[in-house]
């Protein structure tokens, strides 16, 4: 028997019909359960799937984005004067920062002179056009249309002009997903300047994520500056992420310095670390007394008397002994100093001359 | 009038109608998708449950299981959401609200199908949550949730009225009782 609904209502149809239910609903569930269990693999066919559908999404996404920016243009017209007054006084205050900050970008040029600082080279970006966000309350997450074919590289750090945004958590070929900071699975590890304490930065949903695990709360004052510290090497050290607020409970949040109501492009950083320091240097004997022989001569001797050699490591002309430049004093003796403490800044190269120019940011 | 003696025509309509349960559906992803509220204190609706509720309390024919599986599984996979629960959620909830279209006599009163809808909604959401906190998961607070939720209900009356009244869809049981 059939109703005029069409729903077949057999005892056949109906028992096929919640079997078929059935089945569906243990194959969803064992699909939530291969996205906890093993999430990089099920977000790379995820973002299989945004690859697909990523031309569509950006001309659907158009139209839209256009009525969005025709209510933003009305609200801002309707706003006008006091937008104007507004705007003045920033410039008037921004006028007296600009000074300070030709200053410091003068001060900070002759000290790096003086110390002969290297810029990292592996510092670059790219810049992408935010094309969708999550739309739903479980995640606060956009998509970027650069991907993979763009140099993007999962965790990579995501910025807008002012500030941190979020991160990479997704990679397609011509697309990817960004965590924002305000999503309650976001963790950075963050430093508070200018009093040095560390903390995490843990997003809860709202648009100030919490300070977690302060060191030394007293020594943090609302105001003062939150940037990453660069520990774990996902992100660079120093990049800006926002102030110091207290929160309606008087715990420490931060103002983010990025607008995420009005994100529309995006850099993604493509950050490599200089050098990961992950085994004691040469100087340093691993098991049972010295030979006579020295450190350096045994298996494990690396070339520039740091870490042991690469799977790419040569024997090059630094390691013959007559070769060898005489080290710059200190840098054999002090075998685990970071090489990048700020962003786009790394210590000296062994054996770099005094009159060595800086490089150049690309 | 019985399922098998509606014959080339009928069998025509409804699959027109799955099509546009398809492309309402899709349609509605790709809104929701659009970069317009990222933040929580703007939340947006959910679209995509507008148009899926709204087929399975007017049109339950042409809401094939299949297909609202199919739907739902990329819908978690665009928005980003927790993979599988929120199929799994919409499509028991979306089978809750054909049962209602089956169970209940024909002149339906609107009210009641919202409230279904919006009550439905509501459970799915909180059956997502509980998924997530039992396999910890950090899932949002539920006051979190709840604008997100509102906004939904707000939502469904005024999608129903643009697929009834614009594009002349699922007549209600009131007009198909005359």
């Amino acid at each position: 028997m059939a109703r005029d609904d069409g729903i077949a209502e057999g005892g056949a149809a109906r028992a096929l019909r919640r079997i078929l239910l059935l089945v569906l609903c243990l194959f969803l569930l064992a699909v939530f359960a291969f996205w906890r269990l093993d999430n990089p693999r099920v977000d790379r066919i995820r973002m299989s799937v945004v690859d697909g559908l990523q031309p569509v999404i950006e001309r659907v996404g158009g139209p839209l984005d256009f009525l969005s920016a025709m209510v933003a243009d009305f609200e801002n017209f309707v706003r006008v004067y006091e937008q104007n007054e507004a705007l003045r006084l920033e410039i008037q205050r921004l006028r007296a920062w600009r000074e300070s900050a030709l200053a410091l970008e003068q001060e900070n040029a002759r000290l790096r002179a003086l110390n002969n600082v290297r810029l990292s080279p592996s510092l670059g970006f790219v810049t992408g056009e935010v094309i969708g966000d999550s739309g739903g309350p479980f995640l606060a997450t956009g998509l970027i249309n650069v991907g993979r074919r763009d140099g993007v590289m999962d965790g990579a750090a995501v910025m807008d002009g002012a500030g941190l945004a979020g991160r990479v958590v997704g990679l397609g070929r011509r697309a990817a997903r960004i965590l924002y900071l305000t999503d309650y699975s976001s963790r950075i590890p963050v430093l508070i300047r200018p009093s040095g304490r560390r903390a995490i930065l843990s997003g809860d949903g709202g648009p100030a994520p919490r300070l977690d695990f302060l060191e030394d709360p007293d020594e943090v004052r609302p105001g003062d500056r939150v940037v990453t510290s660069g520990d774990g090497e996902v992100f660079p050290p120093e990049l800006s992420i926002g102030l110091v607020i207290a929160g309606p409970d008087g715990s420490p949040r931060t103002r983010l310095a990025a607008d995420l109501e009005r994100l529309e492009f995006v850099r993604v950083l493509r950050y490599r670390p200089d050098t990961s320091i992950d085994q004691p240097g040469g100087l340093i004997h691993r098991g049972g007394p010295l030979d006579e022989t020295g450190p350096e001569s045994g298996p494990d001797a690396a070339p520039d008397g740091g870490g042991a050699p690469g799977p790419d490591a040569r024997p090059g002309p630094e390691a013959r002994p007559e070769a060898r430049p005489a080290p710059p004093p200190g840098a054999a003796t002090i075998p685990f100093l970071t090489p990048s403490l700020t962003p786009g800044f790394s210590a000296p190269a062994p054996g770099a001359g005094a009159g060595a120019a800086p490089g150049t940011r690309p | 009038m019985s399922g098998g003696a509606a014959g080339p025509g009928a069998a025509f309509r409804r699959a027109a109608e799955v099509l546009v349960l398809l492309l309402g559906a899709l349609a509605a992803l790709m809104a929701q998708l659009a970069p317009l509220a990222p933040l929580p204190d703007a939340p947006m609706p959910d679209l995509f449950w507008c148009v899926l509720s709204f087929f399975a309390l007017r049109r339950p024919e042409a809401t094939p299981m299949l297909l609202v599986f199919a739907l739902t599984l990329t819908r978690d996979a665009l928005l980003g959401g927790p993979l599988g629960a929120g199929a799994l959620s919409l499509l028991l909830g979306t089978e809750m609200l054909r049962l209602r279209a089956r169970a209940t006599p024909a002149p339906r009163s609107l009210l009641g199908d919202w409230a279904a809808a919006a009550l439905v909604y509501a459970a799915a959401v909180g059956l997502q949550w509980l998924m997530m906190a039992l396999t910890f998961a950090q899932p949002p607070s539920p006051m979190a949730l709840a604008p997100h939720v509102a906004t939904t209900a707000l939502a469904i009356p005024l999608i129903a009225g643009f697929l009834r009244y614009v594009l002349r869809l699922g007549a209600s049981p009131r007009e198909s009782e005359a």
